[in-house]
């Protein structure tokens, strides 16, 4: 009967996903950026990797909270229908230096969005980018 | 630019016991212009900015950004989308770190030697440079300049003849 519960807790707990929640938009402030090239700390991930669907009209999006190196604003970037790159995950371990480049920002602002992050993280209200992170290299 | 390869080589490295130098860098660096690549000496490294879509910032690795790359012994490429950063002192590691790799020195973090056609790999001389090293690739606030390691690499391959060549093995993959 032990067994049976740790199996079943074990397959429970691998397939525990934070709820999914929906982000309004316009409840949020756009950051602007005024570099071609705005470099990053990253924080926080908070990978859904759902590709979204043509037939319905959810957008799903990962989310990742970050500290901007020059002003030190705390801002989400949300990645809209694409999965996060490897570097982006909390486990990479390889050195990074990452940036958002404004010629990936998206200028027009989708009503809602399903992501999967902390309502505490919302409620703080930072200002938001719609766009890419990249890793520097050289 | 030259501020800040300057800066950035010329270190303190190592102290007597009674304070005084041991072992030290003091570095100059000559920037010019020249009107055509043929007018290169051969005894100077062409640093050429060009537009980002140049075929010198191309990566099959998706979600990566070149900013600059040390093509070979002569010649550094600086993607033209970067250049503001590292003009106005925003990004003063760069240049500094192409500079390196053009000497021969490697990423601390991807500093491997290899035998027996891969199969077997040591660390490199310089793997275990600072966290704050400038040839490491994260970001770092304060980056630091050269160990004694890296300069006797640097110096090493200087005295083989291996540096300043555009053909042959790359500075960074001499031995």
């Amino acid at each position: 009967m032990s067994k049976i519960f740790i199996v079943i807790s074990i397959f429970l707990f691998s397939c525990y996903q934070k709820p999914l929640v929906l982000v309004k938009l316009s409840k949020l402030e756009m950051y602007e950026v005024n570099e071609r090239h705005t470099r990053v700390t990253l924080l926080k991930s908070f990978i859904l990797d759902i590709e979204c669907n043509k037939d319905d009209n959810t957008l799903y999006a990962n989310v990742f909270l970050c500290q901007t190196n020059v002003s030190s604003d705390t801002i989400l970037v949300f990645s809209i229908c694409k999965q996060a790159y490897e570097f982006l995950n909390s486990n990479y371990k390889d050195e990074k230096e990452l940036s958002i480049d404004s010629l990936t920002i998206v200028k027009s602002i989708p009503e809602l969005l399903k992501v999967s992050v902390d309502r505490s993280i919302l409620n703080k209200k930072y200002k938001f980018i719609i766009g890419d992170i990249t890793k520097l290299e050289y | 630019m030259q501020k800040q390869i300057q800066d950035m080589f010329s270190q303190i490295i190592e102290k007597n016991s009674d304070g005084s130098l041991k072992y030290g860098i003091e570095a100059f660096a000559v920037i010019t212009t020249i009107n055509d690549k043929k007018d290169l000496g051969s005894n100077q490294t062409l640093i050429e900015i060009k537009d980002a879509t140049d075929n010198d910032f191309k990566t099959t690795t998706h979600g990566v950004s070149i900013v600059a790359k040390a093509k070979n012994g002569k010649e550094i490429s600086i993607n033209e989308s970067f250049a503001n950063d590292m003009i106005s002192n925003k990004n003063t590691k760069t240049m500094p770190h192409e500079a390196g790799h053009t000497a021969g020195l490697r990423h601390p973090y991807h500093d491997f030697n290899s035998y027996l056609l891969g199969l077997f790999t040591t660390h490199g001389e310089t793997a275990n440079s600072l966290a704050s090293n400038f040839m490491r690739q994260g970001a770092i606030n304060s980056p630091t300049g050269p160990t004694k390691a890296q300069m006797e690499r640097m110096y090493r391959i200087y005295k083989s003849g291996g540096l300043n060549k555009r053909t042959g093995t790359h500075p960074v993959d001499q031995k």
